[in-house]
């Protein structure tokens, strides 16, 4: 069962003139195919210029985060069946455009580097891997899924009014690490996180929850990252 | 398109635009406080309270305090490590509940009125 | 032109588990420039599902001459035993590294690294399935790849993010350095080395139904096979038996290692006709062959050209916890619920077990005597070493990334002391410039998506499970008309910042060549191995093809050479599961 869809796409050509423009598209799309399928037909049918980036198509890789009818999500993981007949894309809100739907993502990746994004434990290891409880793993769990494409932090208003905010992702990559029980850079990392651009700014919005294409219950770890800097007596960055 | 707005995202705005209110209503109400120094300051202000603009102002008031309330305690349950998964459940309760205090608020208020 | 030009001691192509792998090798011992054509966690090592193989021995009695014979068996005999010993005896303190590092591994109820069964990996020389998977539920790759790029980070390893190489310069047999184009701005970036390890990945782009990503295109091998270079057992592509129906995204072998059967439209479990043993958990290729048999005798689902993947009698808790992606993605895209209803499946293009000849340090060969060029480097998919020979085992691919990312890493340091900095020509670049410019200002009435459909399709129609000489000949000269339809085309983005459409037709470029190689190799070998099944020679033939197809561009065409199998353990046996 196919049906002609209206792309609406928020063109943004930094060589042409005007700049910024909305370019209306019909598509017709199967009850199968994703916005992902439909943004393809038209760069490949309609309009060449047409940017935006892609990779796995199945919501792995996190490239093709854009803003979809008001919401951020996976392009590769909408299907156009669950949308209305027409389509408005944008790219990801709050970050500098590069072209069309292709927006830079520096600052994004930047945040995530601020929290030491890695495990630390300079104690020996052991001879065989390090023991960690099926419950412990459990603990970083849904921590682990997240692909980093950006979805989280672009809906959070937060950081829409305060760029030096770390933001829903980074803050979640900073859970990564503190609830890994391999991990012994509690108070550093905790230092990075319980500043004044860090925990304390998240309002529990829970936009970043809403858009998370891995089902991240976010603010829920972020919460838990609040009590556990209460619990380790760092208040908005003082010792 | 503007971002799509949701529960989580309505009740943080609304708490945040009750909250400027009240800031300014306490001002005010400061404000007037202190000039309450003398019985005939007092009767002006009474009957000028008596307006009925002013009594509609106060069941506004009244509303905004509710939705404050209300809003503050979910997030401060949420903080306390209330599951996050109820934070629309709690929402929406805090919607009800503000609704229903508000009209048996707003009842005794009219009676008195009235 | 405005040219950047840098100079690292070691340039990597490609930032996926082989790529970081190496590079977190290369740190301390010189600088390190990684090149990504896309962000680094992009790459498609994320999308692995299932498992890292290893003989743990976690679960259960494992040993690494097990792992050996299996991969052996596995690879119809093809792979090299000297290499293939070293990755299953290395597997386990590779992948004890990789949990230090902070891999989340899944875990025992003792929290030792859990693992599952796969397809293909026995106990005691095929008696039965072995749990030798280690996974991270069915995100393994993603979990892997994670980890080794904040190790990398941790290291301080420069990552060039968005840059698609152009050019690999080789001159007088030894490398030079890279030319590259930053796609935000359209610059043109030349890197000089004293090493470069190429680890860009697979190609399965080439085929129409596929498991691999729209950045998984070969370019690179390419670039190599055009200076003239080498390219192994590019007969041999992987498919995929589990691909979802119409879309062709994994649904891991982890699924059939959990229990999950096959059925065909008679409700049978029609793997018990194929391999009576394991079953389920046969080879990729047997799997595949079997599936599309019976979808070729009628016996599809309603007779259609599917078949299931019946998962509805597997414990939902082990759903939840070890195959919670697979469970996603039928939701989203099928509107399926894996606990009740059964997925509809078919084989999808999956894994290039050819590639840029290596030996067992990752240098990359330049002919058959085992000459290679200095201070040039391949691990990973793209690489053939060759460890999986004419069939993949599932789980042996990471282990390969990791395993070789690591020896190539090693060897390539240990040369810089004697090695001399690399020098890029002016004249280089201006032919890589003048080629861009040429793409970019082409006229003509085709193109790059009616040319990359055609030949994506014909590759599906006759280069895909079941080959014959008939229909491969025909595709060579299908594949020659798209080349000279490629000279038509014309691309409608003329811009500089992010210009997809011209890499897309640079890419397309790169394709066709490769595509000719698959199908000339395909067409040479007149037997059928592992994933290369000729139907007009449907037996192995040990006698005239125990050796890796080595493929030449010369100036009147493909040409071959051989190589011989190392055999050291295992003497070839019938392939019985």
């Amino acid at each position: 069962m196919s049906k002609y869809y209206t792309f609406k796409i928020k063109r943004y050509l930094p060589n042409e003139k005007p700049i910024t423009r909305w370019d209306e598209f019909r598509v017709k799309l199967n009850n199968m195919e994703r916005v992902l399928d439909g943004l393809i037909k038209i760069k490949e049918t309609m309009d060449g210029t047409l940017t935006f980036r892609k990779s796995c198509a199945h919501g792995v890789c996190g490239s093709c985060a854009m803003k979809i009818n008001g919401k951020n999500r996976l392009a590769c993981q909408t299907l156009v069946k669950d949308l209305p007949e027409i389509i408005e894309i944008e790219p990801l809100p709050s970050l500098p455009v590069i072209k069309d739907l292709v927006v830079d993502m520096t600052l994004f990746f930047q945040k995530n580097d601020k929290v030491l994004p890695y495990l630390i434990n300079e104690e020996p290891p052991p001879q065989r891997e390090r023991i960690q409880s099926p419950e412990d793993q459990h603990k970083i769990l849904e921590s682990i899924t997240c692909i980093m494409c950006g979805s989280c932090t672009t809906s959070c208003p937060v950081f829409w009014s305060d760029k030096e905010y770390l933001g829903p992702s980074a803050l979640l990559k900073a859970y990564r690490f503190l609830f890994d029980t391999r991990d012994k850079a509690t108070e550093q990392r905790l230092k990075a996180i319980a500043g004044q651009d860090g925990i304390w700014r998240c309002h529990s919005i829970f936009n970043c929850v809403e858009v998370c294409p891995k089902e991240i219950d976010i603010t829920k770890h972020i919460l838990k990252l609040k009590r556990l800097a209460i619990k380790k007596g760092f208040k908005g960055g003082q010792e | 398109m503007r971002y799509r707005w949701n529960v989580g995202s309505l009740a943080w705005i609304t708490h945040r635009i009750t909250g400027i209110i009240l800031t300014f209503y306490l001002i005010a109400h400061i404000f007037v406080l202190s000039h309450l120094k003398d019985p005939t300051a007092y009767n002006k202000i009474m009957a000028i309270m008596k307006n009925p603009l002013l009594k509609v102002g106060e069941l506004i008031l009244f509303a905004i305090i509710l939705k404050h309330v209300f809003a503050g305690l979910r997030i401060t349950l949420l903080e306390l490590g209330i599951s996050t998964k109820y934070q629309k459940t709690m929402a929406y309760i805090g919607a009800i509940a503000v609704a229903l205090l508000w009209i048996i608020g707003a009842f005794y208020f009219l009676r008195e009125v009235i | 032109m405005e040219i950047n030009k840098h100079y690292f001691d070691t340039i990597i192509i490609g930032s996926g588990l082989a790529g970081c792998r190496a590079a977190i090798e290369c740190t301390g011992k010189g600088t390190v420039g990684v090149l990504s054509k896309l962000y680094p966690t992009r790459s498609h090592s994320t999308a692995a599902q299932g498992g890292i193989g290893a003989a743990l021995g976690n679960e259960e009695e494992d040993s690494p001459e097990w792992h050996t014979y299996d991969t052996v068996k596995g690879s119809d005999f093809l792979g090299d035993q000297d290499a293939i010993e070293i990755m299953c005896y290395d597997a386990i303190p590779t992948i004890i590294e990789l949990e230090h590092m902070g891999v989340p591994f899944s875990r025992t109820p003792e929290g030792k690294i859990a693992q599952r069964r796969f397809g293909g990996h026995t106990k005691e020389f095929g008696k039965a399935p072995v749990r030798r998977a280690c996974y991270s539920a069915d995100r393994t790759g993603h979990a892997v790849l994670f980890a080794l790029y904040e190790q990398c980070q941790l290291r301080g390893v420069r990552f060039f993010q968005e840059f698609q190489v152009l050019d690999i310069v080789i001159e007088n047999q030894a490398i030079q350095g890279v030319i590259a184009i930053n796609i935000k701005d359209g610059s043109l970036h030349v890197f000089e080395a004293k090493v470069v390890i190429i680890a860009s990945g697979g190609y399965g782009k080439i085929f129409k139904v596929t498991s691999n990503a729209y950045a998984s295109t070969g370019e690179c091998l390419s670039m190599l096979f055009r200076q003239g270079l080498p390219l192994e057992d590019m007969e041999f592509f992987q498919f995929h038996p589990t691909g979802l129906y119409g879309l062709g995204i994994l649904i891991t072998e982890g699924a059939r290692g959990e229990g999950g059967i096959l059925i065909n439209g008679k409700g049978e479990r029609f793997m018990e006709r194929y391999a009576p043993t394991i079953k389920d958990l046969a080879p990729r290729d047997m799997v595949s062959r079997a599936i599309l048999s019976e979808i070729r005798e009628g016996r599809g689902i309603d007779g259609k050209d599917y078949v299931y993947l019946d998962l509805r009698h597997v414990d939902k808790k082990i759903l939840n916890e070890r195959l919670p992606e697979i469970s996603t993605f039928c939701k989203i895209y099928m509107g399926i619920d894996p606990s009740e209803a059964p997925i509809p499946v078919v084989p999808t293009a999956h894994y290039a077990m050819g590639g840029i000849p290596t030996d067992i340090d990752g240098r990359v060969l330049r002919d058959v005597d085992g000459s290679f060029i200095q201070g040039l480097f391949a691990a990973g998919e793209c690489a053939c070493v060759s460890v999986h020979g004419a069939n993949r085992l599932g789980c042996n691919s990471l282990l390969d990334t990791v395993v070789f990312g690591r020896r190539a890493g090693k060897a390539a340091s240990s040369i810089l002391k004697n090695s001399t900095k690399g020098k890029v020509k002016r004249e280089r670049v201006a032919l890589i410039t003048e080629c861009l410019e040429m793409l970019k200002n082409n006229k003509g009435k085709e193109t790059v998506a009616s040319i990359r459909k055609d030949l994506q399709q014909a590759m599906m129609d006759k280069c895909s499970v079941f080959r014959t000489e008939k229909e491969l000949k025909l595709l060579i000269d299908e594949i020659k008309t798209l080349k000279e339809r490629y000279k038509e085309i014309e691309i409608t983005d003329k811009s500089k910042t992010f210009n997809t459409d011209l890499l897309e037709a640079i890419e397309l470029g790169h394709m066709l060549t490769l595509a000719e190689v698959i199908a000339s190799s395909a067409l040479q070998r007149t037997e059928s191995r592992g994933a290369h099944y000729r139907e007009d020679y449907p037996k192995r033939d040990d006698e005239n093809w125990m050796k890796h197809t080595l493929a030449f561009q010369r100036e009147k065409g493909i040409t071959f050479k051989y190589k011989p199998v190392k055999i050291t353990r295992f003497k070839p046996e019938e392939r019985k599961y």
